[in-house]
């Protein structure tokens, strides 16, 4: 391949979000700070949560839910299994809400790195991330395994 | 105020096509004939994880590149190509730099994303935050309303006539100034109004309405009419959200009743065709005061309330005129399962409506007289119920309203058919509603079916019955042709003699309109 080629190839497929190819094949983490009480968390727990439904945490203080972007593949997965919706009614859902003036979607944030790095440092945080970037920052509290919400 | 980040994979595609640029200026083609360079695979061994955890108190940093080719990459000894300008070892060099100055703009983009989400709280301190969000919607389309032209009706502007219309332009600024604080403002940008309508014409006297017409100050030349148009506050409220279970929002908010009424927008009703119950503003639609709302879960049930203090209907005056406050409430059940959601509702409200005349006599020594024209209590209720099953839908409401008198204080009626000089009698209304829609599962179309029905005792009938049936078309999430057609049908269920016709008062609707949200 000619080089002049190649480079921009690769360097093009360095600014692809890493978590695009970060999931294949493996289940997906729900994390919290590593400080938090809660110890295991259901899919009746999470969806409320990730629809801003739900804003406080049972042992007190704000929720602070964080998603990834609309593209990527854990996110889709977690929408699945959580909320029970594809990215076409994910969309909808939440233009709905906008029009009925309801509360704001969850953070969005770039990458899985900075899941990892918010729900490290806050403690009212929750997000998810592939289950194989899993550091000892962050507590699994619920994985997503063939599209179920299982114990961690 | 609206503070944005800078997008990080802009910066990333400006970087790299700066790197192409330079490149292609040094001289970086090589032959490929002899000794290619082994492509980089997507995953090089030496390449980080994607999502490699950082430790504590450390930002993350992003995926280096991957390795270059090597040194000798670029040497070759095809002749046919002419020789590189700039030595391979001179690019390699600049390669490196391009790739460290890309790697800290990742580094830096990830760590600004990072201090604005640990600094959400609203602060000063939060200054690359999100501070002001700005969204909407708006439809545009085209409508035709046939009316028997012996009809009265027949003489309103809105009929016998196909219209392009600009139905909605809603822009929401929503602000969440401070953590548990937020601030939602709705406007309608409209062309209207041109002044209020006077009188309608037909046998009433000539259509004519107060000319609130300008002249345009920047038009060169005399008289040249400015574009006319006003901005409707369709809402505005601030909200303190201390607790689940305990929300104040305090300023000018939609009645929370039922499902129409808080769905509101083009973009989330089912159809275009409205209830009676919105149309003649049974509810209050919106209401100025102050409101507490909540809720809690109960297994996979969100059960909530709501509890509205305000000043009624008086939502076109700036001030209310009496200690008379109006009060609501409202309860509701939710489970929202992804393909299967289901929530039902209560709806109360009550309050009176009073109307004072005041004229002054004598200002020295002051006199004033003072008179009650009319003055009625109302109560209301409902009851709704939204389902949905996969595709398909079902939205249901059923209102009562009971509007009564004060002894010698009745409102003047003022309707089809009826003598001049007649009373609003105390009466109780009833209103309901059922919509059905099937979300197909090809090319987005959702066709529905409407059915709507009040009740209510008036000189030209006791019943009006509306049935309408419908296509919506989803090109995407974000926008959609909806399509309607309805006819109406007033009815008398007594045996009282009516004061007109009814088939003339017959109505038909078409009404299109390509609905976006943004």
């Amino acid at each position: 391949m000619d080089f002049r080629i190649r480079l921009p190839l690769l360097l093009a497929l360095m600014s692809l979000p890493a978590s695009l190819h970060a999931n294949a094949g493996s289940d997906i983490a729900v994390i919290v700070h590593p400080s938090s009480p809660v110890k295991s968390m259901s899919r009746t727990d999470l969806r409320p949560i990730f629809q801003t439904n739900k804003t406080d945490w049972d042992h007190g203080g704000k929720v602070f839910p964080i998603n990834l972007p609309e593209g990527d593949t854990s996110r889709k997965g977690f929408d699945a299994a959580v909320l029970g919706l594809d990215p076409d009614r994910v969309a909808r859902y939440w233009i709905d809400r906008k029009i009925r003036g309801g509360a704001r979607p969850p953070k969005k944030v770039s990458s899985v790195a900075l899941v990892l790095a918010v729900v490290s440092k806050k403690p009212e945080a929750i997000g998810y991330v592939p289950g194989d970037n899993v550091n000892k920052n962050v507590k699994v509290v619920a994985r997503i395994r063939g599209g179920q919400v299982v114990a961690p | 105020m609206i503070r944005t980040t800078p997008p990080r994979q802009a910066t990333i595609v400006a970087a790299v096509f700066v790197a192409c640029q330079l490149l292609a200026t040094t001289g970086m083609a090589q032959p490929s004939a002899a000794s290619p360079p082994e492509p980089p695979s997507a995953s090089p061994p030496d390449a980080p994880q994607p999502a490699s955890a950082p430790a504590e108190g450390q930002a993350p940093v992003a995926p280096s590149a991957p390795a270059l080719p090597p040194e000798d990459a670029g040497d070759s000894d095809s002749g046919s190509v002419a020789a590189p300008t700039t030595s391979a070892s001179e690019n390699r060099q600049l390669i490196e730099e391009l790739r460290a100055e890309l790697d800290e703009m990742k580094e830096k983009a990830e760590e600004a994303e990072l201090a604005a989400l640990m600094a959400d709280d609203g602060s000063d301190a939060a200054e690359d935050e999100e501070i002001l969000r700005l969204y909407g919607f708006a439809d545009f389309g085209a409508q035709r309303i046939w009316v028997d032209r012996r009809s009265l009706v027949a003489r309103f502007v809105e009929a016998n006539a196909l219209s392009f219309v600009t139905g909605n332009v809603n822009l929401y600024l929503d602000a969440k100034p401070a953590e548990s604080w937020r601030t939602l403002i709705e406007v309608r940008f409209t062309n209207a109004p041109h002044g209020l309508v006077e009188n309608y014409g037909g046998i009433a006297g000539v259509f004519k309405r107060v000319d609130t017409g300008q002249f345009d100050p920047h038009g060169s030349g005399f008289n040249v009419p400015m574009w006319r148009g006003s901005i409707v506050l369709e809402r505005a409220w601030t909200e303190w959200q201390p607790y689940q279970f305990l929300n104040v929002r305090v300023g000018n908010f939609f009645t929370p009743w039922g499902i129409w009424n808080i769905d509101h927008g083009s973009p989330t009703l089912i159809t275009l065709q409205l209830p009676q119950m919105i149309l003649q503003r049974v509810i209050p639609i919106r209401q100025t005061g102050i409101q507490l709302w909540g809720s809690t879960f109960v297994d996979d049930w969100q059960l909530g309330y709501h509890l509205t203090l305000s000043n009624g209907r008086v939502v076109d005056n700036l001030f209310d005129h009496d200690d008379d406050k109006a009060f609501g409430a409202r309860a509701f059940a939710r489970l929202e399962m992804g393909n299967f959601n289901f929530a039902a509702g209560a709806s109360f409200y009550a309050g009176n409506q009073e109307n004072e005349e005041v004229a002054i006599r004598s200002l020295a020594p002051l006199e004033v007289d003072e008179a009650s024209t009319w003055a009625y209590d109302e109560v209301l209720f409902g009851l709704d119920l939204a389902l949905d099953y996969d595709d398909f839908r079902i939205r249901s409401e059923f209102t009562v309203a009971s509007l009564q008198y004060e002894p010698g204080k009745h409102e003047p009626l003022q309707a089809l058919g009826v003598p001049l000089g007649s009373l609003t009698p105390s009466d109780n209304h009833y209103y309901a509603y059922l919509i059905l829609a099937q979300r197909l599962g090809f090319w987005g179309l959702e066709p529905l079916a409407f059915l709507d029905a009040q009740h209510l005792e008036t000189p030209v009938g006791d019943t009006l019955i509306t049935a309408a049936v419908g296509l919506n078309i989803h090109f995407t999430p974000s926008t959609l042709l909806k399509l309607n057609y309805a006819q109406s049908m007033p009815f008398k269920l007594s045996n009282d003699e009516l004061a007109t016709s009814l088939d003339i008062l017959e109505t038909r609707q078409i009404m299109g309109r390509v609905v976006t949200s943004f």
